[in-house]
């Protein structure tokens, strides 16, 4: 739940009940304040009639009001002043009334009168309940109010913080980029964001390092294999080498051969990663790939693979020519290596900016979730395949965001790479 | 024919210098950037073998130095990077070729006698061995007076061989001089074997001796 709601519902469940109470408290303090008022006033009002009734002779009960309800009449023996509530029935409205009534005694020539006043509380309800439902309404459009309020100062304070959400939603450390977000003018929030900035700093900086570091250590690797390949070179001079010794160096030379592939590789990645490759050219595919695939065309006939292509478009893209050539370059090699030993199909289609490559091979589909992790091999063959063809792809494919998927349909392993439409 | 060697590394350097040596080119060499400097100036070298990133300076600097003094050395550029942009401006600069490390030695050695003969020194253009002439102009190949009618690739085949001659040269290195980058497309080394196949029968057909040596496990050799 939103911050922002949660608030607000503990405002509510602990202010509704306080707002309940503090009308409810206020009603009595009225209340008990209008009957003590009430009672003076009755009291008061005995007062004057003990006064009036001083000058006149009380035989029997005699009525003080119209409403026929105060009188005074002859008692033997008085009491204490009493008030009480008392409701009495209306004939005219047709209900019951409230009223307030004192009982009091007072001498006249020695003998005792009780005389009982009557006082309408009728008006003094009406008043209250008005004014309970005042401050009811009052209370809780305070209450309505504040919440609104809540909601649009909270909407402005907080937009710093969710700016900087946004800032890190968006954030990769694959786009390098430094976070460095406004000031809020609240100051827990510029303390998150002055971390925040300083955090993706250090980020960038460590992985640029660790980038660096990647690609200093793949070019160095080539000057001791480049000596290991030239002692092997002058160790096989040697004569009378047994069989046996024969076929070790070859092997060595084989094993060596394929270090220098993957580290060629592993250079390569390190370098496109590195943003080494900048510059952009429009390239045409079509061509790229009718050049490789005439350079390949004897790998092609050996393994008698029957080519098909279906150039439908011209696709031109803006990247690196030479990256260019790596990407289209890659993905023939992997369609001729992976093929069937003999007799396999390759078709290559160029349609709707989309480059299409399938091949027969393994008669099912590879993995899909390492497949351009590098190193993942997805077969046991015993080529020359380091397992880094598809990390290359995927590595160029990112730094111009071209689509690349794999999908296996019709028993062919089909690769696909959506370029970019060509800005002009 | 002399060669200046310029190459940092000690190991690779000694190895390469040994190579040469035995056959028989004179060496010399030079580890960094001012003594290099110093011998380019001082004596004058057939070949010179550039490794760019040497030491103190930048080995393209040597280049231009060298075509500034009007040098009629053969120039060899030998780099770790494999970078386009340094070939492209090394080859703008004067040098004649570029070979990447790790290169195998027999690469090495055909590069420098390619070089060699485009410069035409010690008349290299017309090679010839025993009853087998080839001019390298018109890469025409003769078996006595019969013309053998070679493929590009088998060609190829048979000048790295000539230039490696009597040494034992691994498939590997074949490979790689017949399809470079592309050599590791090759599951296994078929294609070789079928090239040398064919080149042998072709020599043979028109008269030649079979030079062509197979070595187990490991590769050929040009038998002189």
């Amino acid at each position: 739940m939103k911050l922002i709601y949660k608030t607000l519902l503990y405002y509510t469940l602990l202010l509704l009940p306080l707002i309940a109470l503090a009308t409810l408290t206020s009603y009595y303090i009225l209340k008990n304040e209008l009957q003590e008022n009430t009672d003076e006033w009755l009291m008061r009002k005995k007062l004057n009639y003990q006064k009036i009734l001083s000058t006149k002779n009380i035989q029997n009960k005699i009525f003080l009001d119209i409403d026929s309800l105060s009188y005074v009449t002859k008692v033997s023996l008085p009491a204490k002043p009493n008030y009480k509530d008392t409701l009495i029935y209306n004939a005219y409205e047709q209900e019951y009334s409230p009223y307030r009534v004192l009982t009091d005694y007072l001498t006249q020539n020695n003998q005792y009168f009780q005389i009982v006043i009557f006082q309408p509380l009728i008006e003094q309800e009406e008043i209250l309940e008005s004014v309970l439902l005042n401050t009811g309404i009052l209370l809780m459009a305070l209450f309505l109010t504040f919440i609104a309020i809540t909601q649009i100062v909270s909407k402005k304070l907080w937009k710093g913080f969710y700016d900087t959400l946004q800032i890190l939603h968006q954030y990769s450390i694959q786009k390098e980029q430094t976070v460095q977000p406004q000031k809020t003018g609240i100051q827990e929030f510029d303390i998150l964001n002055e971390a925040i900035s300083q955090m993706t700093k250090k980020i960038h900086s460590d992985y640029t390092l660790l980038k660096e570091f990647t690609e200093n250590a793949a070019h160095e690797l080539q000057t001791p294999v480049a000596i290991l390949k030239n002692k092997l070179d002058i160790l096989i001079q040697s004569p009378n080498l047994t069989e046996n010794e024969l076929t070790i160096l070859s092997d060595m030379e084989y094993t060596l051969q394929k270090l220098i592939t993957l580290n060629k590789a592993l250079l390569l990645i390190a370098k496109i990663e590195n943003h080494q490759f900048t510059e952009k050219e429009t390239v045409c595919i079509n061509t790229i790939l009718d050049k490789l695939l005439s350079a390949y065309q004897p790998f092609i006939e050996e393994k008698k693979i029957h080519l098909s292509k279906s150039f439908e478009e011209v696709l031109y893209t803006h990247m690196h020519p030479h990256l260019a050539d790596i990407l289209c370059s890659n993905l023939i090699t992997n369609a001729i290596r992976h093929n069937t030993p003999k007799n396999g199909t390759i078709h290559i289609s160029v349609k709707n900016h989309t480059l299409t490559i399938s091949n027969t091979g393994i008669n099912k589909p590879l993995p899909e979730k390492n497949l351009f992790v590098r190193f993942k091999k997805q077969t046991t063959t015993t080529t020359h395949s380091t397992g880094l063809g598809l990390a290359i792809i995927k590595s160029i494919c990112n730094i111009y965001s071209f689509n690349v998927t794999y999908t296996f349909c019709n028993n062919m392993h089909q690769f696909q790479i959506q370029f970019d439409l060509l800005k002009n | 024919m002399k060669v200046l060697l310029i190459e940092d590394e000690p190991e690779l350097r000694k190895t390469i210098k040994q190579f040469l040596y035995e056959e028989g080119y004179v060496v010399e060499s030079a580890s960094e950037f001012h003594k290099a400097s110093e011998k380019i100036s001082a004596y004058d070298y057939d070949v010179i073998l550039v490794d760019i990133t040497i030491p103190n300076g930048n080995g393209l600097q040597l280049i231009q130095q060298l075509k500034e003094s009007h040098s009629k050395a053969g120039i060899i550029i030998i780099s770790a990077k494999n970078s386009l942009d340094d070939k492209i401006q090394g080859l703008d600069l004067g040098a004649d070729d570029y070979i990447t490390k790790p290169f195998h030695l027999a690469e090495l050695n055909a590069r420098i006698k390619s070089l060699a003969r485009r410069r035409h020194f010690e008349g290299y253009t017309q090679l010839h061995i025993n009853e087998i002439f080839i001019n390298t102009d018109t890469r025409e190949v003769k078996v006595n007076n019969t013309p053998v009618e070679l493929t590009a690739k088998e060609y190829e085949l048979f000048l790295f061989f000539m230039s490696n001659k009597n040494r034992v040269v691994s498939k590997n290195a074949i490979a790689e001089h017949l399809w470079g980058d592309d050599a590791d497309m090759m599951d296994d080394f078929n294609f070789i074997y079928v090239h040398i196949r064919h080149l042998r029968k072709k020599l043979i057909d028109a008269g030649a001796q079979d030079y062509i040596q197979t070595i187990y496990g490991i590769g050929y050799k040009f038998k002189v």
